[in-house]
Formats: structure tokens, C-alpha cells, sequence
């Protein structure tokens, strides 16, 4: 009795193949999940390195600008000071020359 | 342990042989626990997406069997668990639904009911059944997959058995 009973329910749980293509699907998957899981090193090496170039770069150009501003207020000072002295100089000199 | 090659990225054709070999296991355990080929095949992927990653630590093709089948029976119950009301799972043995087509005979009916009855038991004695008489494994192997006593397997066994005997028998669908 019981024996049959465990026959039937043997016979009603046989195994069944799962849809057309499951093995397919599973392996694009894992080979999908193993991509998403995979880090790149290369990009992972190269965008701090990038990112200090590209600083030190600008850092360079502002130095460069700045002390080619300095050189030129230096310069423009220079003549400034030329200048004024020029014009003492001048008004000196008509000083002796009406006395 | 398993040859290292095999868990290579580009030895994709060694892993679809391994899901080939046992898609029909882990499909079937999932199929009998919920009764749905969509969420069976949903279930039986994550198993094997899993197994793709925990590969490298198993020891042998045995391993590999037992673990895809303590995962599909467990995955299977957890997606059940997710899907139901969380009462449903305290049912006891007894108060399975009754049959829903009772009045008709023959084997492929017989079959069916059966597949009914066995989906409709709670969890744990679903899943011993299942491993049981779709998987043709002994009590110790089952207590060994579900890390459960072996006495509460035999139990679960025997409870089960005898609720499908009555339930069968009250419809008039088995004269055993």
C-alpha cells in the first residue's frame, strides 16, 4: 500500500527539463555578472594619475602667468619711476635757466 | 578540489557542461516546491549564478550536487516565503488545501493531485519529499543537504505520506 503510493509519488516528481536555451541564458548571465564584477585596473590606475598631470599642468601656467604679470607691473613701475624722475629733472633745470 | 581551469573566465563552455549536466535537477526541485515554471527557471538560475561564483571552493562533483541541491531547495522555499502571507508558512501538516479537481481518475490526474498535494505542504516536509522521491535520496543524505536530525526527516516522511494517503483516498483518487 504505502510502497505504491511512494511509486506514484515517484512517478509524479519525475524531473522535467527547464525551458529551450536555460543553459544558454545561465552562461551569458555569469558571464555578464563576471564583467560587472571584473574592475578595470587599467582606468583605475590612470584617472589619479591623470587628475595630479592635469593639476601640476594648471599649477605650472598660473606660476608662469603670475610671474610674467610680475615681470610687466615691475617693468611698468620702472618706466613709472623714470618718468617721474624725468620730470623733476626737467622742472629743475627751467628752475636754473629763468634764474 | 575541481580543476582550476574550469573556473577560468574564458572556460565558459566547462561551466555551461556543468549547468547542462544538472539543469535538470535544480529546475525540477525548484518546478515541484512552487508549481510555476517562470519562477522555477528564475530560482534555478540564481542557483547557478551562485555556483559560478562559489565554484572554486568546492571540493568535488559530489560537493557540487549536494550544494546545488541544498541551494535550489532552499532558494525555492525563500522565494515561496517572499510571495505568501507570513502566517501561511505556520500551517500545520494537516491543514493542507484540499484537492481541486477530485473527481476524475486516471494516472496523469493521479500525478497531478499529487504534485498538488506535495506543493501545498509546508516547507520543510515539501522540501524532504521532494529530495526524497524526485531525488531518490536517503534520510541521511536529506538530513545531511537540509541540516536537519534524520529523525525529523523520516517524521517529516511519514507525516507527509500519510496526509497525501488520506487526502487521495478521501476524493476517491487512489484505492491503495
Amino acid at each position: 500500500m504505502s510502497k505504491n503510493l511512494e511509486d506514484q509519488i515517484r512517478d509524479a516528481l519525475r524531473p522535467q527539463d527547464p525551458p529551450e536555451g536555460f543553459a544558454e541564458r545561465v552562461v551569458l548571465k555569469s558571464q555578464a555578472a563576471l564583467r560587472a564584477e571584473t574592475p578595470r585596473p587599467r582606468f583605475r590606475i590612470l584617472w589619479p594619475a591623470a587628475t595630479v598631470a592635469a593639476t601640476a599642468a594648471l599649477a605650472l601656467s598660473i606660476s608662469i602667468e603670475y610671474h610674467s604679470l610680475q615681470e610687466q607691473w615691475a617693468g611698468r613701475q620702472a618706466i613709472q619711476a623714470l618718468q617721474i624722475a624725468s620730470e623733476e629733472l626737467n622742472t629743475a633745470r627751467n628752475k636754473v635757466l629763468n634764474q | 578540489m575541481l580543476s582550476p581551469e574550469l573556473f577560468s573566465v574564458g572556460e565558459s563552455d566547462a561551466f555551461a557542461a556543468l549547468v547542462k549536466k544538472h539543469q535538470s535537477m535544480v529546475f525540477s526541485i525548484a518546478y515541484a516546491a512552487l508549481r510555476d515554471r517562470s519562477a522555477a527557471e528564475e530560482v534555478a538560475q540564481d542557483v547557478f549564478l551562485e555556483l559560478h561564483r562559489v565554484l572554486p571552493v568546492l571540493d568535488s562533483p559530489a560537493h557540487v550536487v549536494n550544494w546545488l541541491r541544498r541551494a535550489a531547495a532552499h532558494r525555492s522555499i525563500d522565494r515561496q516565503r517572499r510571495q505568501q502571507r507570513w502566517w501561511r508558512s505556520f500551517w500545520p501538516l494537516e491543514q493542507a488545501p484540499e484537492l481541486a479537481a477530485p473527481d476524475a481518475g486516471g494516472d496523469v490526474l493521479l500525478a497531478e493531485a499529487l504534485r498538488q498535494l506535495i506543493a501545498s505542504l509546508p516547507a520543510k516536509p515539501r522540501l524532504v519529499m521532494i529530495l526524497r522521491y524526485q531525488e531518490d535520496m536517503e534520510a541521511t543524505e536529506i538530513a545531511e543537504v537540509l541540516k536537519m536530525p534524520i529523525g525529523t526527516v523520516k517524521s517529516h516522511v511519514q507525516r507527509s505520506l500519510k496526509l497525501l494517503r488520506d487526502k487521495l483516498a478521501r476524493h476517491g483518487e487512489i484505492s491503495i
